[in-house]
């Protein structure tokens, strides 16, 4: 079974921006389409440490994890790989889970 | 033999070279031209090849020295398509003055018109705009408003050769006043970089020091200095920010700048930073009308200035676009279903930041951006959130309700105020 983790402050960015890349960098299209879709695709299980961001503004989550997501990989995809470490930032974590039923740590 | 993807009149205009039709006969199977792209070999007349096979004729590099490609376009070639872009362009030209004439001289006729009025005030002097006493946004601000829409005035819409901004009658100066005559300025260079703009300081030195803090004299030469802060004053402000994207880095600085000062709690500083995180992405994507001629937008831009004061332990963050504003925003997204769901601006504007109802998308996550807003104030122990948008100003108090005020003069754009109390 392959697994990754991926450390979000450390590969991707502390301060993410907004919805759309055309908009700023190190928005939420941007990792969605160059880290998160490329991880569901090749691994079985995916672990997402979001711990250590300034923020997630709610932009970001809703591009990142939102419908698009479903449209590039599927809904069942993501319910079954992706799982995700959110301790610091309750809000932003109740409203990954309003958005999708995924898994946490 | 080196093959690569290329179509014919890429290889000439590159290497100055006809097509090698030698080179395609050679004997062996072996030296037929192989394509990179589909991997078959090709033989027969070079000109029925397909576009994107070609040969490239030196095989060693004692040729490739001998004989250096030359990247020139024929003589013949360069004045034919000389020759047809003039005759595009005249079509063109020709088109537009048939569809349009009465247009074309209207506009002539008004450019006409503006530069004889131009002339005539440089002739009598710089056109005088003095600020008002009490220069503020959040309270009495009338005053403070007409002076604004004065200036967009003078300075951008209709500008003058001259103009002379009057600073000596003022007493206190707000920093969103500021941030918001900053903005102004912007514009103004923007549009109007002929019309000159001569100031003086206030003669209170707080107000000159307060503006010259924030970056207020970087727009007029020969007033700013290297430093501004006023000895025995506790307040600090962080130079303006200015910028159309959205920008998490320049967010993540304004707030560790103030972070020793704040003792921001964790939440309070993430509250923060999705609060303005979403102002710009709002400015970026909803604010600003569609790009059209004659409006006098810095389509995207958005303003970010931070304070503090020691003593009395205030801190404040404002945020400034000069789009359409919520109200104007809202009615232009969602015109059928307004008059259902709010009277006035001040109830939209409630409605959209406490219950974040007003998206174009159908999906049940979008529009909650405006309710981060209030989350930061929610989320501090004392704060107030002042959002001031065309003619509505709304006040948003951690654990009462919002209290509005209808304007007599319009804001243009929305302006938001974080204040927290420690």
């Amino acid at each position: 079974m392959k697994i990754i983790t991926i450390h979000f402050v450390t590969e991707f960015t502390d301060c993410p921006g907004g919805r759309h890349r055309h908009q700023g960098e190190f928005s939420g299209e941007e990792f969605r389409d160059d880290l998160l879709v490329p991880a569901l695709r090749n691994h079985d299980r995916v672990i997402l440490d979001l711990n250590g961001a300034s923020g997630f503004a709610s932009s970001f989550i809703d591009e990142a994890f939102g419908a698009n997501l479903d449209r590039q990989v599927g809904g069942a995809m993501v319910e079954s790989k992706l799982a995700i470490d959110l301790k610091d930032d309750p809000t932003a974590l109740r409203a990954i889970r309003e958005l999708r039923q995924v898994s946490f740590a | 033999m080196k093959v690569v993807t290329c179509t014919m009149d890429t290889f000439f205009y590159t290497t100055g070279r006809t097509w090698p039709k030698s080179v395609i006969y050679m004997g062996r199977f072996g030296d037929l031209p192989l394509c990179s792209t589909c991997g078959r070999h090709y033989y027969g007349n070079p000109r029925e090849l397909p576009m994107h096979v070609f040969v490239e004729l030196q095989t060693t590099a004692s040729d490739r020295d001998a004989n250096p490609p030359r990247r020139r376009v024929p003589r013949h070639l360069k004045a034919l398509r000389h020759s047809r872009s003039v005759a595009r362009r005249n079509a063109r030209q020709r088109l537009k003055a048939r569809r349009r004439p009465q247009a074309a001289a209207d506009t002539s006729r008004r450019h006409r018109l503006a530069r004889q009025a131009i002339t005539r005030q440089a002739a009598r002097g710089a056109t005088t705009l003095p600020v008002p006493e009490n220069l503020s946004l959040t309270a009495a601000s009338e005053e403070s408003i007409r002076f604004l829409a004065q200036l967009r005035q003078v300075c951008c819409e209709k500008p003058v050769a001259r103009v002379f901004i009057d600073h000596s009658q003022v007493r206190s100066v707000t920093p969103e006043a500021g941030l918001v005559l900053i903005a102004e300025f912007t514009r103004a260079h923007a549009y109007a970089p002929t019309c000159v703009k001569e100031c003086n300081r206030p003669t209170d030195p707080d107000s000159a020091a307060l503006l010259g803090e924030i970056g207020y004299w970087r727009y007029v030469p020969g007033l700013d200095q290297d430093t501004w802060s006023t000895p025995g004053k506790s307040k600090r402000f962080f130079k303006h920010i200015t910028d159309a994207r959205t920008t998490g880095s320049v967010v993540k600085e304004l707030i560790s700048h103030f972070g020793p000062a704040a003792h921001f709690e964790q939440e309070e500083s993430k509250a923060l930073y999705k609060a303005i995180i979403e102002c710009m992405e709002n400015t970026a994507g909803h604010a600003y009308p569609e790009r059209r001629t004659g409006q006098r937008y810095l389509y995207g831009k958005w303003w970010l200035l931070g304070g503090c004061d020691d003593e009395s332990g205030e801190i404040f963050f404002v945020f400034y676009d000069q789009g359409l504003g919520i109200p104007g925003t809202i009615r232009a997204r969602l015109r059928d279903k307004v008059p259902f769901l709010a009277r006035t601006d001040e109830d939209l504007i409630v409605k959209a930041v406490v219950e974040g109802r007003f998206s174009r998308h159908k999906t049940q996550n979008r529009g909650r951006g405006l309710p981060q807003l209030k989350a930061f104030i929610d989320a501090s122990a004392q704060g107030q959130l002042v959002i001031v948008s065309n003619q509505s100003r709304c006040i948003f108090r951690k654990g009462q309700g919002p209290t509005t005020e209808r304007l007599p003069v319009s804001l243009p754009g929305t302006l938001v105020v974080w204040n927290l109390q420690r």
